[in-house]
C-alpha cells in the first residue's frame, strides 16, 4: 500500500530539488550541442543566484531580480565563451577556473552588497501559482500544479529549447557546429558566432537555476549555495542523452532520488539512503556504457575549432 | 616560444591576477600591499602558517600528479576526487580491519591498499575508454559522485564509530599515524611524500623507456604507434598510476590528518589537482611549487581576513584568475614546441578524427 | 556566343615553384572534362583556383562571358562552382536532408525545399536513403549526398577530385552513371583522375597536365590511351627508351643474394569495403633496392604500413629473412631490424615537441646504446645525436633544439639517420625526398644507396618517378592496390610505366 501523502511529498520534493538541476542541465545541453563543454555551470548558478538576490534586494521586485540573474548568467557564459572559443583554453580547465572565480567573486560581492550579516538579507521572491482545477487533484495537484512560476518557465523553456534545437534552422546549424565544425563552416554557418550564442544562452539557463534557489526556495543568497548542482547537471546531460527534454527528465530523476533519500533518512533509517543518491549516477554510467555515448554525444564537443587546422 | 618567454608570460599572468585582487581589496577599503604582505608572510614564512600551507598542499600535490601522468599519455583524468575517496576508504578499511601491525609494516600496506583502491577506481574508466571508446572525462566525472556516496554510506553504516554524532569512522591505531614533520603542528610528512613522488615521476618520464614511451603517446600518438608503443596498455598504465596517486592522497588525509574516515573528507582536492597540473604545465617536478602556491593562497586567506580584515573570498577570485590567465598564457596560438599542451590538443583532435572515421566507416 | 567557361592565361606560383603556367581552357555546359596528370602536375592547384582556395597570380576566369573573381569557396558557390573533395565534409550524426540544409538562409529551407531535394535525387537517379544518418551510409551514398549538397546550391560546374578512389568496386559503375546524368542535365563536370579506363568511359575530353602546363585538351573518343599516357609522362608517344643518366650502380648480379623480404598475396580491405591492396606479391633481396612507382593513393603507403606492422593485412603473408612476421607486433619488427621512413614525417616520423636528440632515439629507446644501468642515458643520447648531426650535416648543429625548429630537409635527415642506423635487415622508405631541394635529395639518395651496399634490402616507395628509376635495381609499379608490373629501370619506356601506372587495359 503506497502512502499517498508520502508520495505527494516526494513528488513535491522532486520538483523542488530537480528544478535547479534541470535549468543547469538544459544550459549544458545547449552548450555541448554547440561543441562546448560548460563545466562552469556551478559558478554560473552562483552568478545567477547573486544577481537575483541583488536585483530583488535593491528593488524589492522578484521580476527585476530574475532579470538581473539572467544578465549575470549571460555575462558569465560569454566569459567562458571567450576563454574556450577565442583563447582556446582547455574547456575543462577554463570551466574549473570560472567556478573558482565566480565562487570567490559572488562571496565577495555578496558581502559588499548585503553587508556583514551576509545571508541575513531576505529578499522578495516568487510565490507559488496554483493552476486552477489541476492543483486540486490529489497527490499530483499540490506537487506539480502548485509550483512557483519558475517551474512552469522551466517546462516552457525545455519545450522551446527542444523545438529550437531539433526543429529550427538555427538549431540545425548549431548541432552541425557541435558535430563537425569544419563541415558547418564550409556550408556557410558562422561557427564562432553560433558558439558564442550557445554559451551565452547556456550561462543564462544555468543562472536560472540560481535564480530559482534564491527567489523560489530560500529567499537569501548564501555563499556556495549551488552545492554541486552544476556538476550533477553535467551527469543529467549524459543521462538525458544530450536532448533538452531528456536532460529535464534526467534532472527530475536526480531530484526524485534526492527527495526519496531525504524521506528515507527519516522514515526508514535501516535502508542505506545513499543507494538512492548513487542510483542516478549509476544509471548515467550504465546508459553511457550500454547505449554508447557516440550515438548521442556531439562528436566535436570539447575541441576548440581552428579554421586553419586540419 | 622558448622557455624564457613562457616564464615571463606566466609571471605577467600572476601579476595581473594579483592586481585584480588588489583592486578588490581596495574596494573593500583596505591596503592591498599590506594584505598581500600578510598573506604571503603568513603562509610561507610563519611557522604555523607554513605548516598549514603544507597540510593543504599535500593532497592537491598528489591529486595534481594524478592528473599529470594520465594527461602525459593523452588521457584526461577528472576522477581524482573519486579516486581520493576510494583510496581513503580502502586505506581506512585496511587500517581498521588489521589494527595491530607495527607501523613500519602497517603504513606501507595502508598506502598500497589505498593506491590499489584508487587504481581500481581509475581502471574502470581506463578500460571503458580503451576497449569501448567511452569518453574518460564523462566516466571519471560520474564516478566521482558514486565514490563520494559510497564513502558516505560506509561511514554512516558499517564503519560508523560508536556514539558518533555525525558520520565518521573509528580512529586508526596510533601506530598507523603518519609522523609529524613540524613539531607541535598538524603537519605530517604527506607533502614530503608527494615531493618524492614528483621527483620519482619526473625521473621516470625522463630516464626510463616506459616513462619516455608514455610521454610519447601523449605528444604524438601516431609517432608512438610507429615506435611500437602499445597505446592501449600505455593509457591503462597511466590511468592506474594516476588513480594510485590520488588513492594515496586519500590515505594521507585519513592516517595523516584526521585519523578517521569522514563523510566528505576531501574538499574538492581532486579538482584542485587539475589546477595544480595545468599551472605546472604538466611537468611533475613543477607540481610541488604550484601546489604550494595554491595551498599558500588559501591557507593565507584566512589569516589575511583576521589580521587585515580583508574578505578571504578575494583570494578565491585571485585563484580563479590565476588559472584563467596562466592557462591562457600557456595555450595561446603562439605557443609552440616545449609546451605539451598543444600537441595534446592536436593529439586529441587526431584521435577524435580517427574515431569519427571509424564511426563513419 | 561566349563559351560557358573560359579560362585564360592562369598562372600560379608558390615561392619559386610554378604550380600553374599559362593554363587556358574553353568549356561548355553539358560536358565532362577529365583532368589527367601525375602528382604535382597541377591538377589540384587548378581546381583550387576554380573554387577560390587559391588566388591566381595572373589570368582570367570568365563565366558566360563575364569575368568573375572567385575569392573563397563561398563565392565559388555563389557563382555556381562546387567541388567534391576526397574527404567529405558531412555531419555523421545527421540525415542527408539535414546535411544538405545546413548553413542555408532560411528562405531556402522551406518545406518545399525538402521536396526539391527529393526531386533532385530522383532526377539524377541517386539512391539516397533519407531515413538514416550519414554515419550509417556506405561511402558511395555519402558521396552522393555531397553531390546533392552541391547541386542543391545550384552548382553548374562540379569538380570531382579522384571521386572513385574511395569507392568500393561495386559502387563505381552506379557512380559513373550518376555523373553521366549530371552531364546530360547540363552540368559541366571536371573529373580529376588518373584511371584511364574510367576517363575513357565518362569523359568527353581529357585535359592532360604536366609540370603545371596543359599538354593538350583532347577528345577522349579518338585519342589512344597510349597517347594520353605518353603526354602525361612527358614523352613523345613513340616508344623510345629512357635515357638513364644515373651513376653506375654497384650490382653483384652474379651471386644471387637471399631474399630479405618476401610479401606473398597480401590483401587489405578497409572497413568501408574498398580494396586497398589486392594480392600484392613481391620480394626484396638483401642488398637490393626495389622501387615502387605509382600515382599517390594507389596502396603504396598502406603496403609500407603492412610490412612494418602499423596495419594488419586482411590476408597474405610476410617473411623477413625466411621467418614469417605476418602477425608480429610493430615493436618486434623494430627489434628485427626493420627501418622505416614513413611518408608523413611531421605526423608520424617525428615528435616535433621533442628535441633532435630525443627524436633520434625515440624509436630505439630501449636499445643498449641509449641505456646505462637500466636507465636512459641522456648523455649517450646526446653523444650519438651529436655524431649523427655532424655526419649528416644537420643544421643548426644543436641536438638540444626542438625538431620543430628545423627545416624540412634537416628534419628528414633526422628520420633517415635514425632508421638507417637501425635497419639491419630491411629499410622501407616512403617518399623520402618529398619537399626536399636538390642537394638534400641527393644526400638522402646516397645514404639509401650506402645502406643497400652494406647488404640491407631496401624498399623504396615514391611517386617521384625519376627518383625511383634512378635509384632502384628493379621497379614494381602499383595501381589500384595491385602490382601491375615489375620492370628493369634500364630497359623500359616511360610510356610503358605510364600505362602500368594507369592500369590501362591490355589491348591498348
Amino acid at each position: 500500500m503506497i502512502d499517498l501523502v508520502l508520495l505527494g511529498d516526494v513528488l513535491a520534493g522532486t520538483a523542488r530539488l530537480g528544478t535547479p538541476i534541470a535549468f543547469a542541465a538544459l544550459g549544458g545541453v545547449i552548450a555541448e550541442r554547440g561543441g562546448l563543454y560548460n563545466i562552469g555551470l556551478e559558478g554560473q548558478i552562483l552568478a545567477g543566484a547573486l544577481g537575483a538576490a541583488a536585483g530583488s534586494f535593491a528593488t524589492g521586485s522578484a521580476v527585476i531580480g530574475l532579470g538581473c540573474g539572467i544578465i549575470c548568467g549571460l555575462i558569465s557564459g560569454l566569459l567562458l565563451g571567450y576563454m574556450s572559443i577565442r583563447l582556446r583554453i582547455n574547456q575543462l580547465v577554463g570551466g574549473i577556473a570560472l567556478n573558482l572565480l565566480l565562487a570567490g567573486l559572488t562571496a565577495f560581492l555578496s558581502r559588499q552588497i548585503f553587508g556583514a550579516q551576509a545571508g541575513g538579507a531576505r529578499v522578495n521572491g516568487f510565490s507559488q501559482i496554483d493552476i486552477p482545477f489541476l492543483s486540486d487533484l490529489p497527490v499530483v495537484g499540490p506537487s506539480l500544479f502548485s509550483q512557483d512560476p519558475l517551474f512552469y518557465l522551466l517546462i516552457g523553456l525545455a519545450i522551446a529549447a527542444w523545438f529550437w534545437l531539433m526543429k529550427s534552422h538555427k538549431g540545425l546549424d548549431l548541432r552541425a557546429v557541435g558535430e563537425n565544425p569544419k563541415a558547418a563552416d564550409l556550408a556557410g554557418v558562422p561557427v564562432f558566432r553560433m558558439q558564442y550564442l550557445a554559451i551565452a544562452v547556456s550561462g543564462a539557463l544555468a543562472a536560472l537555476a540560481g535564480v530559482h534557489l534564491v527567489l523560489s526556495q530560500v529567499y537569501v543568497f548564501a555563499e556556495g549555495m549551488s552545492a554541486g548542482k552544476g556538476f550533477i547537471a553535467l551527469a543529467a546531460i549524459i543521462l538525458g542523452r544530450w536532448s533538452p527534454i531528456g536532460a529535464i527528465c534526467a534532472a527530475l530523476f536526480f531530484g526524485f532520488c534526492d527527495a526519496v533519500q531525504f524521506k528515507l533518512q527519516f522514515t526508514s533509517p535501516e535502508i542505506p539512503y545513499q543507494l538512492f543518491l548513487i542510483l542516478p549516477y549509476l544509471a548515467s554510467l550504465i546508459a553511457l556504457v550500454v547505449l554508447g555515448a557516440k550515438a548521442s554525444a556531439p562528436a566535436s564537443v570539447g575541441l576548440p575549432y581552428d579554421r586553419e587546422h586540419r | 616560444m622558448n622557455r624564457f618567454t613562457m616564464q615571463r608570460r606566466i609571471a605577467i599572468a600572476l601579476l595581473l591576477a594579483l592586481s585584480v585582487g588588489g583592486v578588490l581589496i581596495l574596494l573593500d577599503g583596505h591596503n592591498p600591499f599590506e594584505a598581500y604582505k600578510v598573506l604571503f608572510l603568513e603562509s610561507f614564512l610563519n611557522y604555523w602558517g607554513f605548516s598549514n600551507t603544507l597540510v593543504k598542499a599535500s593532497p592537491i600535490l598528489l591529486a595534481g600528479l594524478a592528473v599529470i601522468i594520465p594527461m602525459r599519455a593523452g588521457v584526461f583524468n577528472i576522477g581524482g576526487e573519486g579516486q581520493i575517496y576510494i583510496g581513503g576508504l580502502f586505506g581506512a578499511v585496511f587500517a581498521l580491519a588489521i589494527p595491530d601491525l607495527p607501523g613500519l609494516l602497517g603504513v606501507p600496506l595502508i598506502f598500497i591498499a589505498a593506491a590499489g583502491g584508487g587504481a581500481f577506481w581509475a581502471a574502470i574508466p581506463a578500460y571503458l575508454k580503451v576497449y569501448r571508446g567511452t569518453n574518460e572525462v564523462i566516466v571519471t566525472l560520474l564516478m566521482n559522485f558514486i565514490a563520494i556516496h559510497i564513502v558516505s554510506y560506509a561511514v554512516a553504516g558499517p564503519l560508523l564509530a560508536e556514539g558518533a554524532p555525525y558520520p565518521y569512522s573509528e580512529e586508526v591505531s596510533e601506530a598507523y599515524r603518519l609522523p609529524i614533520l613540524m613539531p607541535r603542528s598538524d603537519t605530517h610528512v604527506g607533502f614530503v611524500f608527494g615531493l618524492a613522488m614528483a621527483v620519482i615521476l619526473y625521473f621516470w618520464l625522463r630516464f626510463t623507456p616506459s616513462g619516455f614511451q608514455l610521454d610519447l603517446v601523449g605528444r604524438n600518438a601516431r609517432a608512438a604507434a610507429y615506435a611500437g608503443v602499445d597505446q592501449k596498455k600505455t593509457v591503462i598504465r597511466a590511468m592506474l598510476i594516476g588513480g594510485g596517486l590520488a588513492g594515496m592522497a586519500g590515505a594521507i588525509e585519513v592516517i595523516g590528518l584526521k585519523y578517521r574516515l569522514f563523510h566528505l573528507f576531501s574538499d574538492g582536492y581532486g579538482y584542485d589537482g587539475i589546477v595544480v597540473a595545468f599551472l605546472a604545465a604538466l611537468n611533475p617536478i613543477v607540481a610541488p611549487l604550484t601546489a604550494l602556491f595554491l595551498a599558500g593562497l588559501s591557507a593565507g586567506a584566512g589569516t589575511m581576513q583576521r589580521a587585515v580584515g580583508v574578505d578571504s573570498s578575494v583570494i578565491e577570485v585571485v585563484e580563479g584568475l590565476v588559472v584563467v590567465l596562466v592557462a591562457a598564457a600557456l595555450v595561446t596560438p603562439r605557443t609552440r614546441s616545449k609546451s605539451i599542451l598543444k600537441p595534446l590538443a592536436k593529439n586529441l583532435r587526431l584521435r577524435r578524427q580517427t574515431q569519427r572515421q571509424k564511426k563513419e566507416a | 556566343m561566349d563559351p560557358f567557361l573560359k579560362v585564360t592565361g592562369i598562372g600560379k606560383s608558390f615561392g619559386a615553384v610554378r604550380a600553374l603556367h599559362n593554363v587556358n581552357l574553353l568549356a561548355s555546359k553539358g560536358e565532362c572534362i577529365a583532368i589527367l596528370g601525375e602528382n604535382g602536375a597541377g591538377k589540384t592547384t587548378f581546381a583550387s583556383v576554380l573554387i577560390g582556395l587559391y588566388q591566381p597570380d595572373n589570368g582570367e576566369i570568365k563565366l558566360g562571358g563575364t569575368p568573375v573573381s572567385v575569392t573563397s569557396p563561398a563565392r565559388a558557390i555563389e557563382h555556381g562552382i562546387g567541388m567534391i573533395h576526397q574527404h567529405f565534409s558531412l555531419v555523421g550524426a545527421m540525415t542527408a536532408e539535414e546535411n544538405i540544409l545546413i548553413g542555408l538562409p532560411s528562405t531556402k529551407r522551406s518545406a518545399e525545399a525538402r521536396a526539391r531535394i527529393r526531386q533532385l535525387c530522383s532526377d539524377f537517379d541517386f539512391n539516397v536513403d533519407f531515413d538514416i544518418r550519414v554515419t550509417e551510409m556506405p561511402v558511395g551514398m555519402k558521396q552522393r549526398v555531397e553531390i546533392l549538397k552541391a547541386l542543391f546550391r545550384d552548382v553548374s560546374i562540379l569538380i570531382l577530385d579522384e571521386p572513385t578512389s574511395v569507392l568500393a568496386p561495386t559502387e563505381v559503375a552506379p557512380f559513373l552513371k550518376g555523373v553521366r546524368k549530371l552531364v546530360a542535365n547540363g552540368c559541366l563536370v571536371f573529373f580529376i583522375s588518373h584511371k584511364l579506363d574510367e576517363i575513357r568511359e565518362i569523359a568527353d575530353r581529357v585535359m592532360i597536365m604536366r609540370h603545371g602546363r596543359v599538354e593538350g585538351v583532347l577528345p577522349v573518343a579518338t585519342t589512344p590511351m597510349a597517347h594520353m599516357s605518353a603526354l602525361m609522362m612527358g614523352e613523345k608517344p613513340t616508344g623510345e627508351t629512357v635515357e638513364t643518366p644515373k651513376a653506375k650502380k654497384a650490382r653483384n648480379d652474379t651471386s644471387p643474394a637471399p631474399d630479405a623480404l618476401v610479401v606473398s598475396d597480401v590483401c587489405l580491405t578497409d572497413p568501408g569495403g574498398a580494396e586497398i591492396l589486392q594480392d600484392v606479391t613481391l620480394s626484396v633481396k638483401a642488398g637490393e633496392i626495389l622501387g615502387i612507382a605509382g600515382i599517390d593513393g594507389n596502396g603504396q603507403t598502406e603496403l609500407s604500413e603492412v610490412i612494418t606492422g602499423l596495419k594488419r593485412q586482411t590476408s597474405g603473408a610476410i617473411h623477413l629473412n625466411g621467418t614469417e612476421i605476418s602477425s608480429a607486433s610493430i615493436a618486434s619488427r623494430i627489434a628485427d631490424g626493420i627501418g622505416f621512413v614513413p611518408e608523413d614525417r611531421h605526423a608520424e616520423g617525428l615528435v616535433l615537441s621533442l628535441s633532435v636528440e630525443e627524436n633520434m632515439a625515440f624509436r630505439s629507446i630501449g636499445e643498449d646504446r641509449f641505456m646505462s644501468g637500466g636507465l636512459i642515458s641522456r648523455r649517450a643520447m646526446h653523444e650519438i645525436a651529436s655524431d649523427v648531426v655532424a655526419a649528416f650535416d644537420i643544421r643548426p648543429p644543436d641536438p638540444k633544439l626542438n625538431a620543430s625548429a628545423l627545416s624540412g630537409g634537416n628534419q628528414q635527415k633526422i628520420v633517415l639517420a635514425r632508421e638507417v642506423a637501425r635497419a639491419r635487415n630491411l629499410l622501407v622508405v616512403v617518399q623520402p625526398t618529398k619537399g626536399l631541394d636538390v642537394g638534400a635529395t641527393e644526400f638522402v639518395q646516397n645514404q639509401i644507396r650506402a645502406v643497400a651496399q652494406s647488404g640491407v634490402g631496401v624498399l623504396y616507395i615514391s611517386t617521384e618517378l625519376e627518383h625511383v628509376l634512378d635509384i632502384s635495381d628493379r621497379v614494381a609499379v602499383m595501381a589500384f592496390g595491385r602490382i601491375t608490373g615489375v620492370v628493369d629501370p634500364e630497359n623500359t619506356t616511360l610510356q610503358d610505366i605510364g600505362l602500368l601506372m594507369t592500369a590501362a587495359p591490355e589491348e591498348e
